[in-house]
């Protein structure tokens, strides 16, 4: 049992399920993500956690106490709000100070521990000021203290970033993960930017429609996605379908138009329908030519995009579109270019249902 | 050219002629049935007299500032607001050849030369007759200590001031030496519960028995009955207070002389007899047949009214209501 | 920019001038001047009115600091009452809410009156709150809830608590529900969060909302005529009567002054403590 178990949890709202039977460990000291889309039930299971809204049945365990029946204000979690929901009326210090005052904590002690969870977001000398004063960093930096100056069992964060611009999401990304990290804090962040739950996260859940997706390390969520579902939202992925063939030393995907791209992927059977997937960066093109490249998919140069760093071709296959890193040791391809697409495609673990 | 002036000369010929016709004359009445009442026959006033007659709702302060304004032609009052209109000078002397009604009506409806009295109505007492018994025969018995908290009478009003007056007068004082009234009305105070301000208020009171006994309208009382509370009406033998409509003829107003013939019109026969049988009053004029019309009516009934000197009332109305505020009402 | 704005104003500010402050001039003006015998206003400069008024126990106690007094006691229970009110619509679930404001609203559509007299039936010696109390057993025989003060302040309460609600509730639906649940994520009880943050933040409310009752309840008319039974004496009343009845119109004229004076210093007092009493919590707390 982790630090935050959830077990078979589910919400109904009318006919709406908006959980199905989530169960759920968080391991002590852990970074969780919960990533999806929205109105997958991302919210509603953290809110759920923290207490602000109640099952329709299942359990929630925080630091080995059912607190299933206990409301908000027993939980002992520490919840930033996507729009930090500081108290407008209150300077920086007393929106930090008053869980510390409402468990009726000596005036100094409470002085102490402030200061402490001001300076470690630096928002020490902000102290006075009314939150209406700071920038959006700064009253998400109040925010965060105000969860972890109570030093809760766990650190429960809705979507805390999303309202901030880029780079400074960015620098608050870094600042948070060090900030866990420090105080070793058992952390379920809610996001639906995959890329933030990828680089902060121990492990990430994915979840899709009120089910989970997949729970795993960020490195086999994106690269061994358990479901077309997971491997779609998490990164950017190419599909091929079609039936396996070639021998068991160099497996093939043959696809219906009668090309074939090389797969790995367990269990592969010769003659059963599969799902292969391709990551941008894991393709690599040539000018087609018909002799070196017989029986490998082609496409056509659609466009070049330029990023500054990177750049990625969109290249066209058949009527679907695919995007490829530019590799800075390949060719030079302009729009119009015939090209064919040399990869190793993955095959999904899961066979697609419809096929 | 002398088409156009034949033409010019003809329309103003005709001019005086067609307004004649849209004439208007602006009665301030009380409104409601009262209004109504004069209503009744005031078609055949206006053929006869080829006018308009429009009706204003406004008595009292009200109806005194309209004059005043020159807003209107006709205004009603009571005796305390007839005085200060003819002390302000808003009244026009009513012309006896014009308003040749003025010969058969009782003395006491000659209010004077700006004004008269159209009709009378009785306040007496209004009892409940399975609580009080004997019928009350005296405005004192309002005082009987064994209906304290269970006797009304309404606020400072006209009827009340007569009350005050009386008391003073059974004292040893008038309407110049009020104290004694006042030290009665005082007495009156305190047994007093809910001084009541709506007719309708009243009725209730009585209803629900937390009233027994009260100064109330004639008319009123059998409005009562007619809403199925068994009252009883007295008529003290001190006589009863006159609740007495005067009417007057605004000054400096162009129709002068259709606004005599209108108040005529009020103290003619037939308007007198409305009064009578749609709003209960007694009327002003004598030698009526009111036959099959339950009102007390005749020179005797008239002549009985408790009727104070409203002329030496009016410049003291300040300081009484004052009084009355700290004396009577005051616990 | 400035000269269309100042155009768009000019119908409002005439109406308000011609019809306010033109007026309240020549009220002013009259409580300055005398009265004749018979009522004819005299124009001649005196100080007659508010000396009799200030210096009269009757005017300044029964009347005077009477009118201050239920106003004020009527406020206080149209203020909690409608923060009740406006509280539960506020949490109610937005279908609901429709309703409910329409249900408030309501009053407001039915003359004042008439409403005042349906709030004399239910007051009544026979009325249902007499025979509710009766058959609960918790009075012995009908009381006299009528004709006093207490039917006074109950009237005043039942006209202003509308416009409370509708002032309270603006405010409470511009509070995130969420920093309620903040508070709670910091260990409030849902009380404790009410008190320290819902409460605070609808101060400015709770402002709006007492003094647009105290303004409405210090001018009551209607309400005191009728459920005063005659003997609980109002400013406005006393004002009118004063015009209707003695026929001194400067007098009068000073009465409605001098109500309106104190109306409006209290106004600016009792915002004036309560903003400062706003200012002074957090910085005593945070020290």
């Amino acid at each position: 049992m982790g630090q935050i178990s959830v077990r078979d949890i589910t919400k109904v709202w009318g006919a709406f399920d908006a959980l199905k039977h989530i169960d759920l460990d968080v391991r002590e000291g852990e970074f969780l993500s919960i990533l999806g889309p929205s109105g997958c039930g991302k919210s509603t299971l953290l809110r759920i956690i923290a207490g602000l809204e109640a099952p329709t049945s299942g359990q929630i365990h925080i630091a080995g106490r059912d607190v299933t029946r206990d409301p908000v204000w027993k939980r002992r979690i520490g919840l930033v709000f996507q729009n930090f929901a500081l108290w407008p009326h209150l300077t920086v210090f007393r929106n930090v100070s008053m869980g510390l005052e409402l468990r009726r904590l000596k005036k100094d002690e409470i002085r102490r521990r402030v200061l402490e969870a001001l300076r470690m977001v630096q928002l020490e000398p902000l102290a006075e000021r009314l939150p209406s004063q700071l920038s959006g960093g700064q009253q998400q930096r109040v925010a965060l203290a105000r969860a972890i100056v109570l030093k809760p069992d766990v650190l429960l964060l809705d979507e805390p970033l999303s309202a901030l611009d880029k780079n400074l999401r960015q620098d608050m990304q870094v600042e948070l993960k060090t900030l866990q990290q420090t105080l070793g804090l058992t952390t379920v962040f809610v996001t639906h930017d995959q890329e933030e739950a990828l680089s902060l996260s121990d492990r990430v859940v994915v979840m899709d429609r009120g089910a989970i997706g997949q729970v795993d390390v960020p490195e086999a969520i994106y690269n061994r996605p358990a479901s077309e579902y997971v491997a779609r939202f998490v990164g950017e992925a190419f599909l091929f379908r079609g039936i396996v063939s070639g021998s068991g030393a160099r497996p093939m995907l043959r696809l219906p138009d009668g090309t074939s791209v090389p797969v790995e992927g367990e269990r592969l059977q010769t003659g059963r329908e599969a799902v292969a997937f391709v990551r941008p960066e894991w393709v690599e093109l040539e000018p087609y030519d018909v002799h070196s490249h017989t029986g490998a998919p082609r496409g056509v140069i659609d466009r070049l995009m330029f990023f500054g760093q990177t750049s990625d071709y969109l290249v066209r296959v058949a009527d679907r579109q695919l995007r490829v890193k530019r590799r800075p040791d390949g060719p030079a391809l302009s729009p119009g270019n015939d090209v064919a697409l040399i990869c190793k495609a993955r095959v999904l673990a899961a066979q697609v249902d419809a096929a | 050219m002398k088409g156009i002036l034949a033409a010019i000369a003809l329309s103003l010929a005709v001019t005086p002629a067609a307004l004649a016709q849209t004439k208007e004359l602006v009665v301030a009445a009380f409104g409601g049935a009262y209004t109504d009442a004069i209503k009744k026959n005031v078609a055949t006033f206006e053929k006869e007299n080829g006018v308009t007659v429009t009706f204003v709702p406004a008595s009292g302060a009200d109806g005194l500032a309209k004059a005043m304004a020159r807003e209107v032609d006709v205004i009603h009052a009571d005796m305390a607001w007839a005085y200060r209109g003819e002390a302000q000078g808003a009244f026009e002397k009513l012309d006896p050849a014009i308003v040749t009604n003025l010969s058969t009506l009782y003395p006491k409806a000659r209010f004077s030369d700006y004004g008269v009295v159209t009709n009378f109505g009785q306040y007496g007492i209004a009892y409940n007759p399975k609580e009080v018994s004997p019928a009350p025969t005296s405005w004192l018995d309002l005082w009987d200590p064994q209906y304290a908290g269970a006797v009304t009478t309404a606020g400072f009003d006209a009827a009340n001031i007569e009350l005050l007056v009386l008391m003073a007068k059974l004292n040893g004082g008038s309407e110049d030496n009020i104290d004694p009234g006042f030290a009665k009305m005082a007495e009156l105070g305190k047994q007093i519960t809910v001084f009541y301000s709506q007719h309708p208020q009243l009725l209730d009171l009585f209803r629900n028995g937390e009233v027994v006994m009260a100064r109330w309208l004639r008319g009123r009382v059998d409005w009562a009955r007619k809403q199925g509370v068994e009252l009883g009406f007295a008529v003290p033998k001190e006589g009863a207070i006159g609740l007495v409509s005067t009417v007057h003829v605004v000054k400096d107003r162009p129709n002068k002389e259709l606004a005599m013939k209108f108040v005529n019109y009020l103290l003619s026969e037939t308007s007198q007899k409305t009064y009578a049988s749609d709003l209960g009053y007694t009327p002003a004029r004598a030698g009526l047949d009111l036959t099959g019309i339950d009102v007390p009516y005749g020179e005797d009934v008239v002549g009985s009214l408790l009727i104070a000197d409203w002329k030496k009332i009016v410049p003291q109305m300040d300081a009484w209501k004052e009084r009355w505020e700290k004396e009577v009402v005051a616990r | 920019m400035k000269r269309p704005a100042t155009i768009l104003l000019l119908p409002s500010v005439t109406i308000l001038g011609a019809f306010f402050v033109l007026p309240l001039i020549w009220i002013l003006i009259l409580s300055f001047l005398g009265s004749s015998p018979t009522g004819e206003v005299v124009g001649e400069f005196t100080l007659g009115n508010y000396a009799r008024f200030l210096t009269d126990s009757y005017y300044l106690t029964d009347l005077l600091w009477r009118t201050i007094r239920l106003a004020a006691v009527a406020t206080l229970f149209s203020v909690l009452v409608g923060y009740v009110g406006a509280l539960l619509i506020v949490r109610a679930d937005p279908a609901a809410q429709r309703w409910m404001i329409l249900l408030v609203m309501l009053p407001l559509w039915v003359n004042l009156v008439v409403r005042t007299l349906a709030l004399m039936v239910v007051l009544g010696r026979t009325g249902p709150l007499n025979q509710l109390l009766v058959g609960l057993g918790i009075a012995d025989r009908p009381l006299q809830l009528l004709y006093n003060e207490t039917a006074v302040v109950i009237g005043m309460i039942q006209v202003a608590v509308p416009f409370v609600v509708m002032a309270i509730y603006g405010v409470l639906q511009s509070i995130p529900r969420q920093l309620e649940h903040a508070a709670m994520t910091v260990g409030a009880t849902p009380l404790a969060a009410f008190r320290r943050v819902t409460l605070p933040l609808s101060v400015p409310g709770i402002l709006a909302g007492s003094v647009l009752a105290f303004g409405i309840n210090i001018e009551s008319f209607v309400v005191p005529i009728l459920l005063g039974g005659g003997r609980v004496r109002f400013m406005s009343v006393a004002a009118y009567e004063t015009a209707t009845v003695s026929n001194n119109l400067p007098f009068a004229a000073t009465i409605g002054i001098i109500l309106l004076v104190v109306a409006m210093a209290l106004l600016g007092l009792y915002q004036w403590a309560v903003r400062s009493a706003g200012r002074a919590a957090p910085a005593l707390q945070a020290g």
